[in-house]
């Protein structure tokens, strides 16, 4: 599926409430992946003695990624529902850096999509967390869920 | 008010609403607590800004995962008996159904809480208690 990149990156903060107000940035979605930050805010603290960001800033940044890197990989029209996700908390997010993670989609059968993805701050060899998801597909046009 | 100030007043007097305030993520996401009994009940009021799918609406799954982590983490340090804050280790969240535009309610349920790890359930509803939209099992590491 060809993408405007520009274009989904403006749809998302303008049509998407919660992607607005954490301030997601789309850095790039292709066909292996997507990765986007969420650039740091105070209010966004956990634990306010070590300045520590709350695991759910994370899991809004993971589960976003999750289901976006799903759709390139379908056909047009096709929509996925969160079935699970699983999040690992590796270590502690550093506190004032900015988050930011890599999802990809690494299988897709006829129903699911299964994904991977990493949240990482300086280095993505050193994540923050890891998650694993599954998709289900649906379709507001039935037309377009034909086997795969 | 430091965390663990904010946990020690909660545990002498049980209003846990302190600890909250302390926490940011806390306040910028407007959660309650309401003591129901023994029971903790993390409540969310809905605003436009959980709104992940404005098609639906539905809530932002980041945001049903976020209240179900902090459900737990509450309902956990409620039942625990030292003043630590404890760090969430893995979430597993079920997706049941679309979260509507609504005020969300979450609760968790100590399954096992061991010397150093806790296993914590977390059902989240909307309107009928009967009816979750949302569940998780969680793991939190209690001492250092």
């Amino acid at each position: 599926m060809e993408i405007d990149f520009e274009n989904v990156r403006q749809l998302m903060i303008s049509t998407i409430p919660h992607m607005a107000a954490v301030g997601l940035d789309l850095i790039s979605l292709d066909d292996s992946g997507v990765v986007a930050k969420i650039p740091h805010r105070p209010e966004f603290v956990g634990d306010p003695d070590t300045g520590v960001v709350h695991g759910g800033i994370v899991t809004v940044l993971l589960d976003s990624l999750s289901g976006m890197c799903v759709v390139p990989k379908l056909p047009d029209g096709t929509m996925v529902a969160t079935l699970d996700l699983r999040i690992d908390y590796l270590k502690p997010a550093l506190s004032g850096q900015d988050i930011y993670a890599h999802a990809h989609c690494y299988k897709t059968t006829r129903n699911i999509a299964f994904t991977r993805a990493i949240a990482y701050q300086g280095d993505i060899d050193d994540p923050i967390a890891h998650a694993s998801g599954s998709f289900m597909m649906t379709a507001t046009d039935k037309s377009v869920m034909k086997p795969a | 008010m430091s965390i663990s100030d904010g946990i020690s007043a909660a545990r002498q007097n049980g209003d846990l609403q302190p600890l909250i305030e302390a926490v940011p993520y806390f306040r910028w996401m407007g959660l309650r607590v309401d003591r129901q009994g023994e029971e903790l009940i993390t409540v969310l009021p809905f605003q436009d800004m959980l709104i992940g799918n404005p098609l639906l609406p539905a809530l932002h799954g980041g945001v049903t995962g976020a209240l179900l982590e902090s459900a737990a983490m509450i309902s956990l340090i409620g039942a625990m008996d030292t003043p630590r804050l404890p760090k969430i280790v893995n979430i597993t969240v079920e997706y049941l159904r679309p979260g509507g535009a609504l005020d969300s309610f979450a609760t968790g349920i100590v399954t096992k809480q061991g010397r150093r790890v806790a296993s914590v359930r977390a059902h989240a509803w909307q309107k009928d208690r009967d009816k979750l939209f949302a569940a998780a099992t969680t793991h939190f590491l209690i001492s250092p």
